[in-house]
Protein backbone atom coordinates (compact mmCIF):
# COMPACT_ATOMS: atom_id res chain seq x y z
CA UNK A 1 0.00 0.00 0.00
CA UNK A 2 2.65 2.70 1.40
CA UNK A 3 4.55 1.13 -2.29
CA UNK A 4 1.66 1.98 -4.14
CA UNK A 5 1.20 5.84 -2.29
CA UNK A 6 4.86 6.56 -3.41
CA UNK A 7 4.97 5.43 -6.87
CA UNK A 8 1.37 8.17 -6.92
CA UNK A 9 4.03 10.74 -5.48
CA UNK A 10 6.26 10.43 -8.23
CA UNK A 11 3.49 10.58 -10.67
CA UNK A 12 2.43 13.55 -9.24
CA UNK A 13 6.18 14.60 -8.89
CA UNK A 14 5.97 13.80 -12.94
CA UNK A 15 3.06 15.87 -13.59
CA UNK A 16 4.85 18.88 -11.73
CA UNK A 17 7.82 18.87 -14.01
CA UNK A 18 6.28 18.61 -16.78
CA UNK A 19 4.48 21.39 -15.90
CA UNK A 20 7.53 23.12 -15.19
CA UNK A 21 9.14 21.90 -18.21
CA UNK A 22 11.65 20.33 -16.37
CA UNK A 23 11.99 17.25 -18.34
CA UNK A 24 15.06 15.60 -16.93
CA UNK A 25 13.61 15.60 -13.62
CA UNK A 26 10.03 14.24 -15.47
CA UNK A 27 12.36 11.59 -16.96
CA UNK A 28 13.92 10.47 -13.36
CA UNK A 29 10.18 10.07 -12.26
CA UNK A 30 8.73 8.32 -14.78
CA UNK A 31 11.67 5.99 -14.34
CA UNK A 32 11.11 5.73 -11.42
CA UNK A 33 7.14 4.98 -11.49
CA UNK A 34 8.09 2.58 -14.02
CA UNK A 35 10.83 0.41 -11.95
CA UNK A 36 7.66 0.15 -8.70
CA UNK A 37 5.19 -0.83 -10.83
CA UNK A 38 7.59 -3.88 -12.16
CA UNK A 39 9.47 -4.54 -8.78
CA UNK A 40 5.29 -5.05 -7.62
CA UNK A 41 5.22 -7.35 -10.28
CA UNK A 42 8.23 -9.22 -9.97
CA UNK A 43 7.53 -9.54 -5.90
CA UNK A 44 4.09 -10.77 -6.72
CA UNK A 45 5.41 -13.36 -9.09
CA UNK A 46 8.06 -14.62 -7.13
CA UNK A 47 5.67 -14.91 -4.16
CA UNK A 48 4.28 -18.12 -5.90
CA UNK A 49 5.41 -21.18 -5.19
CA UNK A 50 7.54 -23.27 -7.59
CA UNK A 51 6.15 -26.36 -7.74
CA UNK B 1 -50.47 111.13 -31.50
CA UNK B 2 -53.61 113.25 -31.37
CA UNK B 3 -53.04 117.09 -30.37
CA UNK B 4 -56.80 117.23 -28.99
CA UNK B 5 -55.89 114.74 -26.51
CA UNK B 6 -53.62 117.16 -24.63
CA UNK B 7 -55.15 119.73 -22.35
CA UNK B 8 -56.46 123.15 -23.58
CA UNK B 9 -52.95 124.88 -22.08
CA UNK B 10 -50.99 122.53 -23.75
CA UNK B 11 -52.31 122.80 -26.85
CA UNK B 12 -51.71 126.48 -27.25
CA UNK B 13 -48.03 126.27 -26.05
CA UNK B 14 -46.81 122.84 -28.43
CA UNK B 15 -47.04 122.60 -32.03
CA UNK B 16 -47.79 119.15 -34.09
CA UNK B 17 -44.20 119.35 -34.43
CA UNK B 18 -43.01 118.96 -30.07
CA UNK B 19 -46.05 116.72 -29.42
CA UNK B 20 -44.43 114.49 -32.13
CA UNK B 21 -40.91 115.01 -30.92
CA UNK B 22 -42.32 114.32 -26.98
CA UNK B 23 -43.98 111.72 -28.54
CA UNK B 24 -41.07 110.36 -29.83
CA UNK B 25 -38.94 110.88 -26.84
CA UNK B 26 -41.54 108.98 -24.74
CA UNK B 27 -41.92 105.76 -26.99
CA UNK B 28 -37.64 106.18 -26.38
CA UNK B 29 -38.13 106.20 -23.07
CA UNK B 30 -40.84 103.80 -22.69
CA UNK B 31 -38.65 101.61 -25.30
CA UNK B 32 -35.53 101.84 -22.83
CA UNK B 33 -37.38 101.03 -19.90
CA UNK B 34 -39.29 98.25 -21.18
CA UNK B 35 -35.67 96.68 -22.32
CA UNK B 36 -33.89 97.37 -19.08
CA UNK B 37 -36.77 95.89 -17.18
CA UNK B 38 -36.61 93.05 -19.55
CA UNK B 39 -32.87 93.04 -18.96
CA UNK B 40 -33.66 92.84 -15.54
CA UNK B 41 -35.86 90.55 -15.76
CA UNK B 42 -33.39 87.87 -17.82
CA UNK B 43 -30.72 88.32 -15.55
CA UNK B 44 -32.96 87.11 -12.70
CA UNK B 45 -34.36 84.19 -14.51
CA UNK B 46 -30.71 83.52 -15.93
CA UNK B 47 -29.88 83.36 -11.77
CA UNK B 48 -32.73 81.67 -11.12
CA UNK B 49 -32.11 79.29 -14.00
CA UNK B 50 -28.53 78.85 -12.91
CA UNK B 51 -29.51 77.84 -9.29
CA UNK B 52 -31.81 75.12 -10.49
CA UNK B 53 -29.28 73.67 -13.14
CA UNK B 54 -26.68 73.57 -10.05
CA UNK B 55 -29.47 72.47 -7.66
CA UNK B 56 -30.38 69.73 -10.24
CA UNK B 57 -26.76 69.23 -11.28
CA UNK B 58 -26.33 68.62 -7.39
CA UNK B 59 -29.20 66.18 -7.22
CA UNK B 60 -28.39 64.21 -10.09
CA UNK B 61 -24.61 63.75 -9.15
CA UNK B 62 -26.43 62.83 -5.76
CA UNK B 63 -28.48 60.49 -7.47
CA UNK B 64 -25.13 59.33 -9.99
CA UNK B 65 -23.08 58.47 -6.75
CA UNK B 66 -26.04 56.89 -5.26
CA UNK B 67 -26.43 54.33 -8.74
CA UNK B 68 -22.64 53.91 -8.95
CA UNK B 69 -22.23 52.71 -5.59
CA UNK B 70 -25.16 50.34 -6.37
CA UNK B 71 -23.55 49.36 -8.93
CA UNK B 72 -20.16 48.99 -8.11
CA UNK B 73 -21.82 47.18 -4.78
CA UNK B 74 -23.67 44.78 -7.19
CA UNK B 75 -20.56 44.28 -9.10
CA UNK B 76 -17.95 43.63 -6.40
CA UNK B 77 -20.93 40.83 -4.71
CA UNK B 78 -20.65 39.50 -8.30
CA UNK B 79 -16.80 39.83 -8.41
CA UNK B 80 -16.77 37.85 -4.59
CA UNK B 81 -18.78 34.81 -6.19
CA UNK B 82 -16.91 34.44 -8.87
CA UNK B 83 -13.74 34.58 -6.75
CA UNK B 84 -15.40 31.67 -4.52
CA UNK B 85 -16.53 30.03 -7.32
CA UNK B 86 -12.98 30.35 -9.36
CA UNK B 87 -11.40 29.31 -5.58
CA UNK B 88 -14.40 26.23 -5.17
CA UNK B 89 -13.09 25.05 -8.53
CA UNK B 90 -9.19 25.25 -7.61
CA UNK B 91 -9.59 23.34 -4.42
CA UNK B 92 -12.21 20.95 -5.14
CA UNK B 93 -11.93 20.07 -8.91
CA UNK B 94 -8.73 21.13 -9.81
CA UNK B 95 -7.95 18.28 -7.25
CA UNK B 96 -10.29 15.98 -8.30
CA UNK B 97 -8.76 16.41 -11.89
CA UNK B 98 -5.08 15.93 -10.61
CA UNK B 99 -6.48 12.68 -8.95
CA UNK B 100 -8.02 11.28 -12.13
CA UNK B 101 -5.10 12.05 -13.77
CA UNK B 102 -2.44 10.64 -11.65
CA UNK B 103 -4.96 7.68 -12.06
CA UNK B 104 -4.96 7.22 -15.83
CA UNK B 105 -1.01 7.86 -15.70
CA UNK B 106 -0.84 4.67 -13.69
CA UNK B 107 -3.24 2.76 -15.66
CA UNK B 108 -1.30 3.79 -18.79
CA UNK B 109 2.23 2.42 -17.52
CA UNK B 110 0.38 -0.39 -16.78
CA UNK B 111 -0.75 -1.28 -19.58
CA UNK B 112 2.63 -0.37 -20.94
CA UNK B 113 4.26 -2.76 -18.70
CA UNK B 114 1.67 -5.52 -19.82
CA UNK B 115 2.06 -4.96 -23.10
CA UNK B 116 6.29 -4.49 -23.16
CA UNK B 117 6.88 -7.35 -20.26
CA UNK B 118 4.26 -9.70 -20.06
CA UNK B 119 2.91 -11.48 -16.90
CA UNK B 120 3.82 -14.98 -18.33
CA UNK B 121 7.32 -13.62 -18.73
CA UNK B 122 7.77 -12.37 -15.58
CA UNK B 123 6.77 -15.40 -13.77
CA UNK B 124 9.07 -17.49 -16.41
CA UNK B 125 12.14 -15.49 -15.34
CA UNK B 126 11.37 -15.70 -11.36
CA UNK B 127 10.81 -19.35 -12.09
CA UNK B 128 14.11 -20.05 -13.78
CA UNK B 129 15.44 -17.65 -11.01
CA UNK B 130 13.86 -19.79 -8.41
CA UNK B 131 15.00 -23.18 -9.57
CA UNK B 132 18.62 -21.78 -10.46
CA UNK B 133 19.04 -20.67 -6.53
CA UNK B 134 16.77 -23.97 -5.87
CA UNK B 135 19.37 -26.04 -7.96
CA UNK B 136 22.65 -24.11 -6.33
CA UNK B 137 21.38 -24.85 -3.17
CA UNK B 138 21.26 -28.65 -3.84
CA UNK B 139 24.24 -28.64 -5.56
CA UNK B 140 26.49 -27.12 -2.32
CA UNK B 141 24.33 -29.52 -0.24
CA UNK B 142 24.93 -32.72 -2.34
CA UNK B 143 28.80 -31.65 -2.72
CA UNK B 144 27.82 -32.09 -7.12
CA UNK B 145 30.61 -29.90 -8.35
CA UNK B 146 32.11 -28.94 -11.99
CA UNK B 147 33.89 -32.25 -11.86
CA UNK B 148 31.20 -34.68 -10.85
CA UNK B 149 29.07 -33.27 -13.82
CA UNK B 150 31.84 -33.95 -16.83
CA UNK B 151 30.95 -36.86 -19.73
CA UNK B 152 33.39 -39.47 -17.78
CA UNK B 153 32.25 -39.38 -14.69
CA UNK B 154 28.82 -39.14 -15.59
CA UNK B 155 29.26 -42.57 -17.27
CA UNK B 156 31.13 -43.96 -14.35
CA UNK B 157 28.24 -42.66 -11.69
CA UNK B 158 25.50 -44.45 -13.96
CA UNK B 159 27.86 -47.59 -14.52
CA UNK B 160 28.20 -47.68 -11.17
CA UNK B 161 24.52 -47.34 -10.08
CA UNK B 162 23.71 -49.75 -12.55
CA UNK B 163 26.47 -52.56 -10.93
CA UNK B 164 24.97 -51.72 -7.20
CA UNK B 165 21.26 -52.47 -8.49
CA UNK B 166 22.13 -55.43 -10.48
CA UNK B 167 24.76 -56.68 -7.30
CA UNK B 168 21.20 -55.70 -4.97
CA UNK B 169 19.36 -57.29 -7.30
CA UNK B 170 21.04 -60.79 -6.75
CA UNK B 171 21.84 -60.17 -3.47
CA UNK B 172 18.17 -59.93 -3.15
CA UNK B 173 17.86 -63.36 -5.27
CA UNK B 174 20.99 -64.94 -3.21
CA UNK B 175 18.98 -64.08 0.60
CA UNK B 176 15.79 -65.98 -1.01
CA UNK B 177 17.60 -68.82 -1.87
CA UNK B 178 19.06 -68.81 1.68
CA UNK B 179 15.80 -68.63 3.32
CA UNK B 180 14.69 -71.64 0.73
CA UNK B 181 17.60 -73.76 1.82
CA UNK B 182 17.27 -72.99 5.88
CA UNK B 183 13.91 -73.59 5.50
CA UNK B 184 14.01 -77.07 3.74
CA UNK B 185 17.71 -78.75 4.35
CA UNK B 186 19.97 -77.23 7.10
CA UNK B 187 17.25 -77.05 9.77
CA UNK B 188 16.22 -80.42 9.48
CA UNK B 189 19.60 -81.40 9.32
CA UNK B 190 20.31 -79.60 12.56
CA UNK B 191 17.51 -80.72 14.05
CA UNK B 192 18.26 -84.90 13.92
CA UNK B 193 21.93 -84.43 14.38
CA UNK B 194 21.13 -82.72 17.66
CA UNK B 195 18.75 -85.66 18.06
CA UNK B 196 21.38 -88.14 17.49
CA UNK B 197 24.03 -86.42 19.81
CA UNK B 198 21.13 -86.06 22.57
CA UNK B 199 21.15 -89.92 22.22
CA UNK B 200 24.48 -90.67 22.44
CA UNK B 201 24.94 -88.34 25.66
CA UNK B 202 22.25 -90.34 27.07
CA UNK B 203 23.74 -93.49 26.65
CA UNK B 204 26.53 -92.30 27.82
CA UNK B 205 25.17 -90.91 31.38
CA UNK B 206 23.92 -94.44 31.73
CA UNK B 207 27.25 -96.20 31.16
CA UNK B 208 28.96 -93.88 33.41
CA UNK B 209 26.56 -94.25 36.28
CA UNK B 210 26.59 -98.35 36.09
CA UNK B 211 30.11 -97.74 36.15
CA UNK B 212 29.93 -96.15 39.91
Amino acid sequence: MAKESTTKTKIVKFIDAISDKNYAAANKYLQSAVNDKLESRIKQAAEKPLF
Amino acid sequence: MNKNLLPKELQDVLTEESVSVIETALKEKVELSVEAALTSQDELYAEKLEELVTRIDSDHTSKMHTVVEAVDKNNANKLVQVIRKYETELNEGASGFKDQLVESISGYIEEYIDEAMPVAAIEEATKNKTAYSVLTNLRSVLAVDSSLMSESVKEAIVDGKSQIMSLSLSLQRLSKRMNILKKHIIRPALSSSLSRKSQDTAIRKLFILRKF
